[in-house]
C-alpha cells in the first residue's frame, strides 16, 4: 500500500453559482482509489454523488461550477499544475464514465456503430495509431460481444431507440471498457433498469473487472449494491464524506448515524420491520449548517455538532469515521 | 369467502393494436389475467417492466379499454370506461401515480391540486371550508399548510409524492393503487412515505393493490404477491409462503437478482436462478410457456403448451409444468 493510489482527490470543494449565491456542494471531499480496487460511492440523491465523479472527469458545467480547493492526483503526480487542456485530456485518456441513463448517454441521430467507432478511433489516436474503418469495426464487434449482446454485427447498425434499456446500457459499458482505460466510473448503471437486467449489468462489470483489471468507482444511492460489487465504501452526505471503511467491516460494524440510519430504513427480506426514515431532508446547500453537516437529522446530535465539524478518525484498521460520537474522549 | 373480495378480475385482457403492421398485430399487454383481491389487503403486483403491471392498473381504473373479460369491484361491473362510470364508484377507486413530477399539473398550486377532487366530490365545501380541508389534507401528510400555495416544481420528490398521496385520499376511498409510489425516491424517504401509507391503511381499513418491481419493500408490507410476466399471472401466495418456497423459476429468478444488505437476507435467497435474458415483445409472444425463452429448467413441453393456473397448495397458484407433475420437478 505504499505504492501511491491510482487516483486521488484531496479536500476538494466545489460551489453552483445560482440566483440565490454560492450552492456550496462538495466540503472537502478525500477520496483514493488503489489499482485494481473496486470502491463505492454511496448516498442520497442530491449529495453530491455525481457532483465528485464529475469533477474528477472535469465535467463539471464551467461557467457555473467553482473549484475552490481541491487538489487531484494521478499515480503519483499532481494534475494542478498542469494547463488545462492537458489535464482534461490527461484525465480522458485514463478514465471511462458510464452514466445512469443509457437512454439520454447515446445520441439518437448516429448508429450504435458510430458511436462505438469514434470511441475506437479517438482512443487510438490518442496513442498514435491511425486504425482503418474495418478495424475499428472489428473492434466495436468484438467489444460488443464482450458484454454478451447477441449479433453483435446487426446491433452496430441499429439507432438507440431500437434496443432495449438493459442492451443500450451494455452498449455504453461495451464503449467504456473498448477503450481499455484504467478506471471505469459507473454512475448508478443499473438504477434505470429492472432488477434483472440489474443482476445482469452488474454481473457484466464484475466479470470485466477481473479480465481487464481496470479499477472501478461505482456511484449508487444502493448500499445493497455497493456491498456486491464493492470493496470498499464511502458514505457520502450533503457533500461530505461521512464514513469509510472495507466492505465487509462497513456492514458488520456501522458507525455513523446516517450510515446507519440508510441501512435501517432498506426493507429487508428478513421481513425485519423498517425503520421511519431518517428524519428531515438533505440541508440547502445554500445556506449549510456550519457544524456537521447531519447534524439537523441526526438522533445523537449534541450541542457541539452544531459547533464544529467533526474530523475524519481512523477507528480500526482501514474503517475512517467523522463523528462526534467517536474518538478519544467520548466512546460511546 | 365469497363477500371478502373487494376487487376481482375475470380472464382479463387489454390489448393494443400495432398501427403500422401491414397484418392486424396485437400488443397483448394483459393477456388472460384472473386475479382477486380482498378486503382490507395488501396486494404486491410484482413483474420487470414491460410484464403489464402498470397496464392492469390503468384498465381497472378504466383509462385503457377493456378489450376482453370483466372487472368488478365490490360487486358492481367497471367493465365500462372511466367517463361513463357513476360518481360514487369512481370515488371508491383512486390512483397514485409512479412520477410524481408528471402527475401534478406544474401550472398549479398544491391548493388548485388538492381541492380539485374535494370540489368533485364534496360540492358542499366552499371557500374557507375548502381551504380547511386542504390543510387537513395536507396535515395528514404532515407537511406544513404554507404548502398550498407552492407550485409543485419549488418542492421535493417525496414531498411531491405525498401531495399526490393527499390528493388520491381527498375522496376518502376504499380502494387505492400504487403504481410503484416510491421508486423514484431514496430509501429514507421510501419509508416514510411507506410507514404513512401502512399507518392509512390501519386507520381507514383501505384495500392496496401495490404495483412495484421491489420484492424487498414486499416482503414487509404485502399479504400476498401476485408476480405477473408478459400479462399473465405466474405465481400467486400469501408473502411467507411466496418467500419460504417460491415455486416458479420466473419467481426465483426475480428473488435471486436483490441487491440485498446482510447475510442473514443472504441465505434467505434462491441461488440456482441466474438472471439471463430480456422480456420479450408483447406483440410477439413466444409459444408454449411465455417464459421458457429464459427459463432454466425448460423442458421439451415448454416450448409447445402454455401451462395452466393449477393450485399446488392453499392459495399457492403456479402456472408452470414443472409443478404440477407433467414434466420432471424441478428439484434436480
Amino acid at each position: 500500500m505504499s505504492q501511491s493510489p491510482l487516483m486521488e482527490v484531496k479536500n476538494l470543494r466545489v460551489w453552483y453559482n445560482s440566483y440565490q449565491g454560492y450552492a456550496k456542494v462538495l466540503d472537502g471531499v478525500d477520496l483514493h482509489i488503489h489499482r485494481g480496487e473496486k470502491i463505492g460511492l454511496v448516498g442520497e440523491a442530491g449529495c453530491g454523488k455525481t457532483t465528485t465523479m464529475k469533477a474528477l472527469m472535469h465535467l463539471l458545467p464551467e461557467r457555473i461550477a467553482r473549484i475552490p480547493t481541491g487538489e487531484l492526483f494521478l499515480e503519483g503526480q499532481a494534475l494542478g499544475p498542469l494547463p488545462e487542456k492537458e489535464r482534461a485530456a490527461l484525465l480522458r485518456r485514463r478514465i471511462s464514465m458510464v452514466f445512469q441513463e443509457p437512454a439520454s448517454a447515446l445520441d439518437p441521430v448516429f448508429t450504435i456503430g458510430a458511436h462505438m467507432v469514434d470511441v475506437v478511433r479517438s482512443a487510438e489516436a490518442a496513442k498514435g495509431v491511425r486504425l482503418s474503418k474495418k478495424e475499428c469495426r472489428d473492434r466495436a464487434v468484438e467489444a460488443l460481444a464482450q458484454v454478451l449482446i447477441p449479433d453483435p454485427a446487426r446491433i452496430l447498425t441499429c439507432y438507440p431507440n431500437q434496443l432495449s434499456g438493459g442492451m443500450k446500457q451494455r452498449v455504453c459499458i461495451a464503449m467504456a471498457v473498448m477503450a481499455r482505460r484504467d478506471l471505469l466510473i459507473a454512475d448508478e448503471p443499473g438504477t434505470a433498469l429492472d432488477v434483472t437486467i440489474q443482476a445482469q449489468v452488474y454481473r457484466l462489470i464484475n466479470r470485466l473487472h477481473e479480465e481487464q483489471g481496470m479499477s472501478l468507482i461505482l456511484v449508487s444511492h444502493s448500499l445493497g449494491v455497493a456491498r456486491e460489487l464493492t470493496d470498499r465504501i464511502y458514505v457520502m452526505y450533503a457533500g461530505t464524506i461521512v464514513e469509510t471503511a472495507p466492505t465487509g467491516e462497513l456492514f458488520a460494524n456501522t458507525l455513523h448515524p446516517y450510515t446507519r440510519g440508510l441501512l435501517e430504513a432498506v426493507p429487508k427480506l428478513t421481513g425485519q420491520r423498517f425503520s421511519e426514515g431518517i428524519y428531515g431532508y438533505i440541508p440547502d446547500y445554500h445556506n449549510v449548517p456550519e457544524g456537521c453537516r447531519f447534524c439537523a437529522r441526526c438522533p445523537q446530535a449534541t450541542e457541539r455538532c452544531q459547533r464544529a465539524r467533526p474530523a475524519m478518525k481512523e477507528l480500526s484498521p482501514g474503517h475512517f469515521v467523522a463523528c462526534f460520537l467517536y474518538g478519544e474522549e467520548s466512546n460511546a | 369467502m365469497r363477500d371478502d373480495i373487494i376487487l376481482s378480475l375475470r380472464d382479463v385482457k387489454t390489448y393494443f393494436p400495432v398501427e403500422s403492421s401491414r397484418e392486424k398485430l396485437y400488443v397483448r399487454a394483459l393477456d388472460g389475467v384472473s386475479l382477486d383481491v380482498r378486503r382490507g389487503e395488501v396486494l404486491g403486483l410484482v413483474g420487470e417492466s414491460g410484464s403489464g403491471k402498470s397496464t392492469l392498473a390503468y384498465t381497472v381504473m378504466g383509462i385503457n379499454r377493456l378489450t376482453a373479460g370483466s372487472i368488478r369491484l365490490d360487486g358492481v361491473s367497471l367493465d365500462q370506461p372511466y367517463q361513463r362510470r357513476p360518481q360514487a364508484l369512481k370515488r371508491q377507486l383512486q390512483i397514485v401515480f409512479q412520477d410524481p413530477a408528471s402527475a401534478l399539473n406544474p401550472n398549479q398550486t398544491i391548493h388548485q391540486i388538492l381541492s380539485l377532487p374535494l370540489k368533485l366530490f364534496r360540492k358542499d365545501l366552499r371557500g374557507d371550508q375548502l381551504t380547511r380541508e386542504v390543510v387537513r389534507l395536507l396535515e395528514m401528510v404532515q407537511l406544513p399548510p404554507s404548502f398550498m400555495y407552492k407550485a409543485p416544481g419549488s418542492i421535493g420528490g417525496g414531498e411531491r409524492q405525498m401531495v399526490c398521496i393527499a390528493r388520491a385520499m381527498a375522496c376518502a376511498p376504499a380502494f387505492l393503487i400504487l403504481d410503484e409510489p416510491t421508486s423514484a425516491l431514496d430509501v429514507s424517504i421510501q419509508a416514510k412515505v411507506i410507514n404513512m401509507l401502512m399507518r392509512f391503511r390501519r386507520e381507514r381499513e383501505m384495500t392496496y393493490l401495490f404495483i412495484t418491481h421491489d420484492l424487498s419493500l414486499m416482503r414487509n408490507i404485502a399479504d400476498r404477491i401476485v408476480i405477473l410476466y408478459l400479462g399473465k399471472v405466474c405465481e400467486v401466495a400469501d408473502t411467507l409462503t411466496f418467500f419460504t418456497n417460491p415455486l416458479h423459476p420466473y419467481t426465483q429468478m426475480l428473488l435471486s437478482a436483490i441487491p440485498v444488505v446482510s447475510e442473514e437476507e443472504e441465505a434467505l435467497r434462491p441461488q440456482r436462478v441466474e438472471s439471463v435474458g430480456e422480456i420479450p415483445s408483447p406483440v410477439h409472444i413466444p409459444t408454449g410457456c411465455s417464459f421458457h425463452l429464459r427459463c432454466p429448467f425448460k423442458q421439451e413441453i415448454c416450448t409447445q403448451i402454455d401451462p395452466v393456473e393449477r393450485e399446488v397448495e392453499p392459495g399457492h397458484i403456479v402456472r408452470c409444468h414443472l409443478c404440477d407433475g407433467s414434466a420432471a420437478t424441478a428439484e434436480q
